[in-house]
């Protein structure tokens, strides 16, 4: 290669080696404000940036699963790699928790007949049995605030906007946007993610309050109410969004206050249960979504079709 | 160049961006370095003389493309990946000492779209973010930098450069 005096690849101080200077073109400035122009609008929540993302998630979710098919067995491998070495201290502690759940069994099946019979007595209005749906979690948020996951099912399933969803272990959030074949679901460590609770066996409400943390902090915890660490945190079902009774986690003490650690671990999501839980409040947030979604021509779903029972 | 050279360093920002978003298990908390490898990558480029192949509206595309693909808010990667492209253009005269000075750039450019991340998120999200992620982003992105370099270099299908100072007829 031979640079010329004068040239764009011409040095003084290095003569014909050095490389020529990328020069930035007028497109630079415009790129540049596009993406902040993209990220007010992402922050607003536009009309027109959900929409788009309603248009995109119903191939993205696919196009993402079968991309991930080939790294299955090295994801499976890593996997293995800390198991192996927890094996025998795993296996120690399944024996406790098994001793521990036999005393719990009995004491479960005591307290199902005397509900029963009051029940029976009472004659109580019996709760609806809640139908689901698995799937699988295809993608990951990677930004440092937003934590939230795609799976491969959405409206096409009956999944709506608003739905609780859980894994083995217990809830990891909800869906909070649901097109054609895919859905996203905000975890519950997500900063705009609020839950009502109760915690512990005195059944104390507070609002589990994500802040993009592994661990969500308790908010509005009423200030005559003892906490302590290790009691157990459920959903209230207060304000209608999730049933009552769900298992969340466990209260542990951090140096920035009472943290809940969740029992799903959120990070290795790999299938998960959408639950279709029917609720007033989910007419309003569902509604706006459906409509959007019908406009976008990628509802599978109408406003007033109910889901499976 | 073939084609095979002009494709090699867009597929890989590709096929970065693409593994970014897969559900790889890894920690929240330190799943911030996986959309830094396409910066990586980028930068690598742009400072060896490929601005043509990957051009900044490519570093636009892919950063649009890993927000959709990790519902991100839209236009927080682009910004990134265009603030990665420009810091490798400025400093791309100053390196041809070798790998250590490459590194060493890589690494302040890291460190710079790091901070910039941070200060984008805090105001974003309207609350101070947690620096520790950007920070462990930062850093194992930029140890991740030599495997990254000894990979391009051996799938980068240009003819190596002629290093030394070529004497033309009558110098």
């Amino acid at each position: 290669m031979s640079v010329r005096f004068g040239s764009p690849g011409y040095s003084p101080a290095r003569g014909a080696t050095a490389r020529p200077r990328p020069r930035f073109r007028a497109m630079l400035p415009v790129l540049i404000l596009v993406s902040l122009v993209l990220l007010v609008l992402s922050r607003i929540g536009h009309d027109s940036i959900q929409s788009f993302r309603d248009r995109t998630d119903s191939f993205v979710a696919p196009v993402l699963a079968s991309l991930f098919k080939p790294f299955e067995p090295l994801r499976w491998a890593g996997r293995q790699v800390p198991s192996m070495f927890d094996a025998s201290r795993e296996l120690e502690k399944i024996r406790d928790e098994n001793q521990k759940l036999k005393g719990w069994e009995w004491r479960a099946k005591e307290l199902e007949r005397k509900l029963q019979e009051v029940t029976a007595l009472s004659r109580t209005v019996r709760e609806t049995t809640v139908d689901f749906v698995t799937a699988r979690v295809v993608a990951h948020s990677s930004g440092a605030f937003v934590r939230s996951a795609t799976i491969n099912a959405g409206r096409e399933q009956n999944i709506r906007t608003g739905y609780p969803v859980l894994s083995g272990d217990g809830i990891v959030g909800r869906i909070v946007d649901a097109s054609g074949v895919a859905a996203r679901l905000l975890l519950l460590t997500d900063l705009n993610s609020r839950i009502p609770v109760l915690i512990g066996t005195n059944g104390a409400r507070a609002v589990l309050a994500g802040d993009n943390g592994a661990m969500p902090r308790l908010a509005y915890l009423p200030a005559d109410i003892t906490v302590a660490a290790g009691d157990e945190v459920v959903t209230s079902g207060i304000g209608g969004l999730f049933p009552r009774g769900l298992r969340i986690g466990t209260v542990v003490e951090t140096v920035r206050g009472l943290r809940v650690k969740p029992h799903a671990n959120l990070d290795t999501l790999e299938y998960v249960s959408v639950l279709f839980y029917q609720s007033p409040q989910l007419e309003l947030t569902d509604a706006k979504r459906t409509e959007r979604s019908a406009d976008a021509g990628t509802s599978a779903v109408s406003r007033t079709e109910p889901a499976p029972k | 160049m073939t084609v095979f050279g002009k494709i090699t360093a867009p597929l890989s920002v590709a096929v970065l961006v693409v593994l970014s978003a897969l559900p790889w298990g890894v920690p929240a908390d330190s799943r911030f370095v996986l959309p830094l490898l396409p910066a990586v990558a980028i930068h690598y480029w742009v400072l060896r003389g490929k601005s043509g192949t990957v051009p900044e509206w490519f570093a636009f595309a892919a950063g649009l493309l890993l927000d959709i693909l990790t519902n991100g808010p839209l236009g927080f990667w682009p910004l990134i990946y265009l603030l990665t492209y420009v810091l490798a253009a400025l400093s791309s005269p100053f390196a041809h000492d070798g790998p250590i000075r490459r590194w060493f750039l890589l690494f302040a450019a890291m460190s710079a779209v790091a901070a910039a991340a941070w200060m984008v998120t805090s105001l974003y999200s309207v609350q101070i973010a947690d620096w520790q992620p950007f920070v462990w982003g930062a850093m194992a992105a930029a140890l991740a930098h030599p495997l990254f370099s000894f990979v391009f270099r051996a799938v980068d299908a240009t003819p190596p450069r002629r290093s030394n100072v070529l004497f033309e007829r009558g110098t």
